[in-house]
């Protein structure tokens, strides 16, 4: 009953739109989740380009808001990659400009690998710096905010199902974070991060060639707890993704609140949802 | 005196290069599932001096590369290959033509330029096309590594270096000693 419930207002909250919806491209590809990253790396000496497109409806201005994000992502060796990205985006101006500079390093130091399956895990650190102030509940370095984030990964494979969990810390890094009596004190500056991500293969069934399309569902539960105020998020990310020519992917996700508290990117309909329900 | 010499001998003979050419190697690569990750093992196995072709089965993530006659077939650039991908070796098959080669259990042959140490294998001569596994550690799963390693007293299974173990059978120090089943 609580899940039918559930999926009802998911459901009204969909035809809302109110939602942020994401779509990536990415050439060739190998990442595996769409709002984590997986403990396996890329190929070795090699490199890829992602887009990554997102869309909302603005909370304040009710128009449609983007963000527009570009990655270069190299495969130093089999266990070290680097990303490198920036940002576009309307989502805090009144017009498309220049908004955030990216980085991301990955270091696989486990793996233990079986035929269909594996268990790996990884350590990764990224920094990001922004032109946005951070007056934004959720922390996030993907455009909003500049600052630092490490964690760990851990990746469980068997045959067609993917598990993964990753734990990290974030720290916001902004010259308002150090001045006594800010008004951005209401913002949280440090967060504990813990996701849990599941992707399965639906087809093909079996296997011929490498031109076959492949099709992929996923669920991703993502958590942020501040600490050092009283916040705490719940998101959840269901998602698609075609994989063309076992190289070229394309991924849409929704990613939805369950939190009973509204960030200013979320609408309401996105907190009905816990309220209901938790 | 005479008996050293004819061990001496029978050592010789043993590590004589002897006539193969291998001309397939049958992987099969462990930590996948999906084709966008076989593919990048099969991307990586393409540009190995000297193949031929790479067929995959996916539903196994099994590639057979096919070697051009007289190329040099390397076990260790494959293992590196499948691991610059991201992956692992579960299994490494190497099929070639032999030429009458006596092989037996817990001795070194050399086949071109390369030094095998064959474990439980039974006494025989390798004859026509053959199929040997490599059982070097990361070629296989560490259980059935395991198994290997205890089937000798040889220490150079754990090192797949010639160690001492080696050098009396003729075998240098510190030459790549490749293990194998038949």
């Amino acid at each position: 009953m609580r899940m039918k419930q559930l999926c009802v207002v998911t459901g009204k909250v969909l035809l809302g739109c109110s939602m942020l919806f994401c779509l990536h491209f990415q050439l060739p590809a190998q990442e595996l989740y769409i709002f984590t990253e997986p403990a396996l790396n890329m190929r070795a000496r090699s490199v890829s380009l992602k887009y990554e497109g997102k869309f909302l409806e603005g909370f304040r201005s009710g128009k449609l808001e983007q963000r527009h994000a570009i990655e270069t992502r190299i495969g130093l060796s089999k266990k070290w990659m680097l990303d490198f990205g920036a940002t576009k985006s309307d989502m805090y101006s009144s017009n498309m400009r220049f908004e955030s500079a990216n980085f991301y390093t990955k270091y696989r130091f486990y793996s233990n690998d079986q035929v269909h399956k594996h268990f790996r895990v990884a350590a990764f650190v990224e920094g990001s710096w922004s032109r946005n102030n951070p007056f934004y509940d959720e922390i996030a370095f993907d455009g909003d905010q500049s600052g630092v984030r490490g964690g760990f990964i851990f990746t469980q494979l068997l045959h067609k199902l993917a598990l993964s969990s990753t734990l990290s810390l974030s720290e916001v890094v902004h010259q308002t974070r150090f001045q006594k009596n800010t008004a951005l004190d209401v913002y949280p500056w440090q967060t504990f991060n813990y996701s849990l991500s599941a992707g399965y293969l639906l087809f093909p069934g079996n296997y011929i060639g490498f031109n076959q399309t492949n099709f992929n569902l996923y669920v991703e539960l993502l958590v942020s707890n501040a600490l050092d105020k009283s916040l705490n998020y719940i998101d959840l990310a269901p998602a698609i993704q075609f994989i063309f020519n076992s190289n070229t992917k394309l991924n849409a996700g929704i990613n939805f609140s369950l939190t009973e508290i509204c960030t200013e990117w979320l609408h309401k309909a996105g907190c009905l949802v816990l309220k209901r329900h938790s | 005196m005479k008996v050293k010499f004819i061990i001496g001998l029978l050592c010789l003979i043993a590590v004589l290069p002897a006539a193969a050419q291998f001309n397939k190697a049958e992987i099969q690569a462990s930590g996948l599932t999906c084709a966008m990750c076989a593919k990048s093992i099969f991307k990586n196995l393409q540009t190995i001096s000297g193949v031929e072709s790479v067929d995959t089965d996916l539903n196994s993530s099994t590639f057979i590369v096919a070697f051009k006659p007289g190329s040099e077939v390397d076990p260790d650039l494959i293992r590196k290959k499948v691991e610059d991908a991201g992956f692992a070796i579960a299994s490494l098959k190497l099929t070639g033509e032999f030429n009458d080669v006596a092989v037996k259990n817990d001795a070194h042959i050399n086949f071109n330029g390369m030094t095998f140490h064959f474990l439980k294998t039974n006494v025989q001569v390798l004859s026509g096309e053959k199929t040997i596994t490599v059982v070097d550690k990361s070629f296989v799963t560490a259980k059935d590594f395991k198994k290997f390693v205890s089937s000798t007293r040889m220490v150079c299974v754990k090192t797949g270096m010639a160690e001492a173990c080696c050098t009396r059978e003729g075998v240098q120090e510190k030459t790549r000693v490749f293990h194998v089943t038949i």
